[in-house]
């Protein structure tokens, strides 16, 4: 579906502050967003920046300056924990927020722009464009929740994003980072940043990346990997002719995928040029900065270090999927973990889980204080109170205080139609979104033993490898109705057999619908089924 | 469980990067399927290998890649299954491993030296549907995979590519994989043996020695197998 945007209207508005071209694109970023709701394409949480950007490139550096920020990142979560986090600070005053999922810099100008003057925001942005939002925002706060594997066809590895976390916080020494003890990649990420701070690892950035005999192979400098996952990245993703795209704009393609506004592919090129960049950005840096600035040898080549002085909060949430960080990211030797509990170290080198500031207990929250918070969320799963913590700890660096807070989480009772519930037809359907092995594990955890549809998609924004359902146990759903659906519904029937969980295919929402009993029914899907079947339900959120 | 067939997973906490659990328990299923009794062996990289009639390997990122060519090369459990005439089925990571070298991080690495390939750079990474007409001696119907690699193999005078590519780049754009005695390597994903189940009990068959296995329900697989095949324009 083709729509062309018609004269813009609303130019005359002007926000006080921005440049004027700025303000032009703030504009036109509305009104396009505006249109691509009403003609019910999409959200209009991408499209909209999409167009402003076009005109003012540092259309997001604008919108974000003056505001407080909160940066929200990690594989799994985020969404959610941006939700809860947008509701603490609201305790204090307006937020934006970008609460469709739409977590690129376009989906970050987006929701800017359509908030209008707020002293607060709090975005959630996806893993790969943490670097680029850090220095467009200028944020108080960045909370990295984890890292595992998604997407196989083109996500960077895992141990490769958590260098690149760890390289965009040492590039931004006094942000604030709280991040997840749980996660071997998360603290390899956030321990440099500990270095000036009383908790954490004590100079746990320079001994963490010199000590331990790394294996030799390792020893080399990552530029070779960090080209070879860039080969296919195509040269230029923004597009050149912003008055054709005005004219004539594909509203579906870029709008129903809410969080693919921009080709990931296309990212990796950006971020392999950034790679080198923050040596001598650093060195520039330095001279206005508190604290010096060492480089360091790392197992991955040489990494600036700067004295962090923003610190960091750490939380525990646990942490069920644990495949992905069985090696150090920091030497390459084995990381060790206690059998029932969430303790981990390396085997070789200094990396650790550092102790918890923020952790949870059933249903209670214990802030660093030690004083128990209890939480009475409507969204379901030991995940969602993880998430609820850390969007504690997040507010109270603006200085929310977790018992004001807490009544405000219990209020969200979905996040962008995850956890909707729905009445269809007599069954009372309820929405999971599972998008990668991880989050298959806490979805299981959620659904109650009912009904249940399974969809799977390998659409650009799901990623076009579907090996990793095998990364999953589907044997939870032993002794309940399973039925299967999706443009990749085979691949899960050979998986689902394979497990020997049965099952039945069908081949819409509607034919599922008619295929269970009325009652619940738990749907379980990945990135573009769960959007699909959003769409056939109103877009409920 | 001695009589058991022993399929061994190496390394699944450094070579586990695409599904490949898939094909242990895509092997184990259909051994299951036939009676046949199934044993069911994952080895950490600081373990030794213990003896076993199937050996699987993986996809790696390049680091654990580069760690398990040290430990695998210092172990030598696999070249010991080789002089044994086990089965050995290597995916991607797994499959630069047998060869003589490869790249990971920019360095090149010693192989395990177990066929004679060496591994490259490519001048792009492929990503995206493979497939490729097997090798006519396997008797097999057409490979389908998912391939995402960066590397190119390169097979020494006397080894055999797995299949001719039709989709997709594989080795060099014109071979996949390889088969050399008992061992198969590959770059598809899927994993492979869920998208070729008749790939799959050919190494059943190899580690068994049966000339050939009952038929067991594979209406999926057959569905599956169509339906990417035909994505691609060969169904």
């Amino acid at each position: 579906m083709r729509c062309a945007v018609p004269p813009v209207a609303s130019l005359g508005v002007t926000d006080k502050k921005l440049p004027l071209r700025a303000t032009l694109a703030a504009s036109v970023s509305r009104t396009a967003a505006a249109l691509s709701r009403a003609t019910g394409r999409g959200d209009g949480s991408v499209i909209g920046g999409k167009l402003g950007m076009m005109i003012d490139p540092d259309l997001l550096a604008h919108l974000a300056d003056g505001r407080r920020i909160a940066l929200v990142s990690g594989t799994n979560g985020k969404t959610t924990t941006t939700r809860f986090t947008a509701a603490a600070v609201g305790v204090l005053g307006e937020v934006a927020t970008n609460s469709f999922g739409a977590n690129m810099p376009t989906g970050h100008t987006s929701a800017l722009a359509r908030a209008g003057s707020t002293p607060f925001a709090v975005l959630e942005v996806d893993e790969h464009y943490l670097a680029q939002v850090i220095k467009a925002t200028s944020p108080r706060v960045v909370a990295l929740l984890n890292l595992s594997r998604d997407q196989l066809d083109r996500a960077k590895e895992v141990a490769m994003m958590a260098q690149l976390w760890r390289d965009a916080l040492a590039a931004h020494p006094d942000v604030h980072v709280v991040a997840n003890a749980d996660d071997p990649m998360v603290v390899y990420a956030a321990a440099a940043h500990a270095a000036g701070s009383a908790r954490g690892l004590p100079s746990g950035s320079v001994a963490v990346a010199v000590s331990g005999p790394a294996p030799e192979a390792l020893t080399s400098t990552g530029t070779g990997a960090l080209q070879a996952l860039d080969e296919a990245a195509p040269a230029d993703p923004t597009p050149s002719d912003a008055a054709a795209a005005l004219a004539d704009v594909d509203l579906t393609a870029s709008d129903a995928a809410a969080p693919a506004d921009g080709d990931p592919t296309a990212t990796a090129a950006a971020d392999s040029a950034g790679a080198t960049g923050p040596v001598a950005d650093l060195g520039a840096a330095a001279a206005g900065l508190p604290g010096a600035v060492a480089v360091a040898e790392t197992p991955f080549g040489r990494a600036p270090i700067a004295r962090a002085t923003g610190g960091v909060t750490w939380f525990s949430a646990g942490q069920r999927w644990r495949d992905d960080a069985h090696v150090c990211p920091a030497c390459g030797a084995h990381i060790e973990r206690e059998d029932d509990g969430d303790n981990w170290w390396c085997t070789s080198c200094d990396l650790r889980r550092p102790t918890p500031d923020w952790t949870i207990d059933g249903s209670y929250v214990l802030d660093p204080a030690g004083a128990r918070h209890q939480l009475k969320l409507q969204l379901p799963g030991k995940v969602n109170i993880g998430n609820a913590a850390t969007a504690l700890a997040v507010a109270s660096r603006f200085g929310v205080a977790p018992a004001d807070a807490a009544p405000k989480l219990a209020e969200v009772a979905s996040v962008a139609g995850r956890y909707a519930q729905v009445q269809r037809d007599g069954r009372n359907i309820r929405l999971l979104l599972a998008k990668n092995p991880a989050s298959w594990l806490e979805a299981f955890e959620m659904a109650e033993d009912a009904p249940t549809l399974l969809s799977i998609n390998a659409r650009d924004p799901d990623g076009f490898d579907t090996s990793w359902l095998f990364d999953v146990d589907f044997a939870p759903l032993r002794g309940r109705q399973v039925v299967i659906t999706g443009d990749r519904a085979y691949d899960l029937a050979v998986r689902l057999q394979v497990n020997e969980v049965p099952f039945s295919h069908v081949r819409s929402f509607s034919e599922a619908l008619a295929a269970v009993p009325a009652g619940p029914l738990e749907v379980i899907a990945n990135y573009t089924a769960f959007q699909d079947i959003r769409a056939e339900l109103d877009r409920v959120v | 469980l001695s009589n058991a067939l022993q399929i061994v997973w190496v390394y699944p906490d450094l070579l586990s990067t695409y599904g490949d659990r898939g094909n242990m328990l895509i092997l184990a299923h259909r051994a299951k399927q036939r009676g046949i009794p199934v044993e069911t062996i994952e080895v950490r990289s600081d373990q030794a290998l213990p003896t076993g009639d199937i050996y699987l390997i993986g996809g790696g990122e390049d680091g654990p890649q580069a760690l398990a060519a040290q430990r695998l090369n210092a172990d030598r459990g696999l070249h010991r299954a080789v002089d044994n005439r086990a089965v050995i089925f290597a995916v991607c990571a797994g499959y630069q491993l047998v060869g003589t070298s490869f790249f990971a991080k920019g360095v090149q690495c010693a192989g395990l030296e177990l066929v004679d390939l060496y591994s490259d750079r490519g001048p792009t990474r492929a990503v995206g549907e493979l497939a490729g007409e097997m090798d006519p001696e396997l008797g097999l119907p057409t490979l389908t995979g998912f391939e995402n690699h960066g590397g190119r193999t390169h097979l020494g005078p006397g080894v055999k590519p797995l299949a001719r590519v039709t989709t997709g780049v594989g080795n060099d754009g014109v071979g996949e994989g390889v088969w050399s005695g008992s061992i198969v390597g590959t770059y598809s994903h899927g994993p492979a043996l869920s998208r070729n189940p008749g790939l799959a009990d050919l190494l059943l068959r190899w580690a068994t020695g049966e000339e050939r296995l009952a038929d067991i329900d594979d209406q999926w697989p057959t569905r599956l197998r169509g339906e990417r095949l035909a994505a691609v324009g060969q169904g």
